[in-house]
């Protein structure tokens, strides 16, 4: 996906795997609900979900642009977000993008500990394009606090 | 825009942007000294907080723009990140240069008693030299460099 000209606010949500900040994205784009528990086979309506690898980590892929014309973008963190989301609002500034257009949103605090050893296993065991049921089963179980941290940032980034 | 990258920004990738802002010897065989190394601007003065933060030092001959660059453990992140912001932005990708490939057991010791737990006394001079024993290949890299710069 391309996303449009101009500056609008970028919402980026970054998490150890791509996967788990796609889901993000996928709920604040409406996608997924923001309650409840969606089904494992619902989850592959995110964006990007359980297509991107390790070659993929850091770089910011387009998600689409929510109700209120923010882009939202996720981005495979590793265990490397603060480093992430320094090196973005710097090379924001050197690319001569207005200082608030990134809103950095880390997802791994609201992952639990299955999330967690899923992604690792996922990357290991499956890669991108397998395993998908896998993945969003590990992730059910978060899914509420992901729902949370989504409509915080909605609220918070105007 | 050139980022030399190398852990910390406090060692390669310091005496590798003096190499290309002709703050040191551009010849392999005139190696400066581990005094000289250490007088640098910069070497072995950055912080963990300076992670993914590059620091402009200066303009090469034919007005680029050069920075050092410190990315830890993140590098993959770190280099999709910017590579990513530039592209948004309708920016040319800046060029970014690994440094620390070619840096041995010492300079890498020296580097992490130095910045890690504190002990400059100790850790510096021994990452001074241990860049030193691999000054030829930053020299080799620089140039390389800039020939690459000059064909764009």
């Amino acid at each position: 996906m391309v996303p449009p000209e101009g500056f609008p606010p970028k919402i980026v949500y970054g998490a150890p795997e791509g996967a788990q900040a796609a889901v993000a994205a996928g709920i604040h784009l409406g996608v997924l609900p923001t309650t409840g528990r969606p089904r494992p086979e619902e989850f592959v309506r995110a964006p990007y979900f359980a297509t991107l690898g390790e070659a993929d980590r850091g770089f910011l892929h387009f998600c689409g642009i929510d109700g209120e014309g923010r882009e939202v973008y996720l981005a495979g963190a590793g265990r490397a977000f603060p480093l992430l989301a320094r090196a973005i609002r710097e090379a924001a500034g050197l690319a001569g993008l207005p200082h608030q257009t990134f809103h950095l949103i880390d997802c791994a605090p609201v992952l639990d500990f299955l999330a967690r050893l899923g992604g690792r296993c996922w990357a290991f065991f499956f890669g991108p394009g397998r395993g998908r049921l896998f993945l969003a089963w590990t992730l059910r179980r978060c899914y509420p606090g992901l729902a949370e941290l989504v409509l915080r940032t909605g609220r918070a980034v105007r | 825009m050139v980022f030399y990258q190398c852990f910390g920004r406090a060692h390669t990738s310091v005496v590798a942007a003096a190499i290309h802002l002709g703050l040191l010897p551009t010849e392999e065989k005139m190696v400066p000294s581990t005094a000289q190394i250490m007088a640098l601007p910069y070497f072995d003065r950055s912080k963990k907080e300076d992670f993914g933060r590059p620091l402009f030092l200066g303009r090469d001959e034919d007005g680029h723009e050069i920075f050092i660059l410190g990315l830890g453990g993140g590098f993959r992140e770190g280099l999709g990140a910017i590579s990513s912001v530039f592209r948004l932005a309708g920016r040319e990708t800046p060029l970014i240069v690994d440094t620390l490939l070619g840096l041995g057991f010492l300079g890498r010791l020296g580097g992490w008693l130095s910045r890690e737990l504190g002990l400059v006394r100790l850790g510096r001079p021994l990452a001074a030299y241990g860049v030193k024993k691999i000054y030829p290949q930053l020299v080799r890299t620089v140039m390389e460099v800039k020939s690459f710069l000059r064909t764009i």
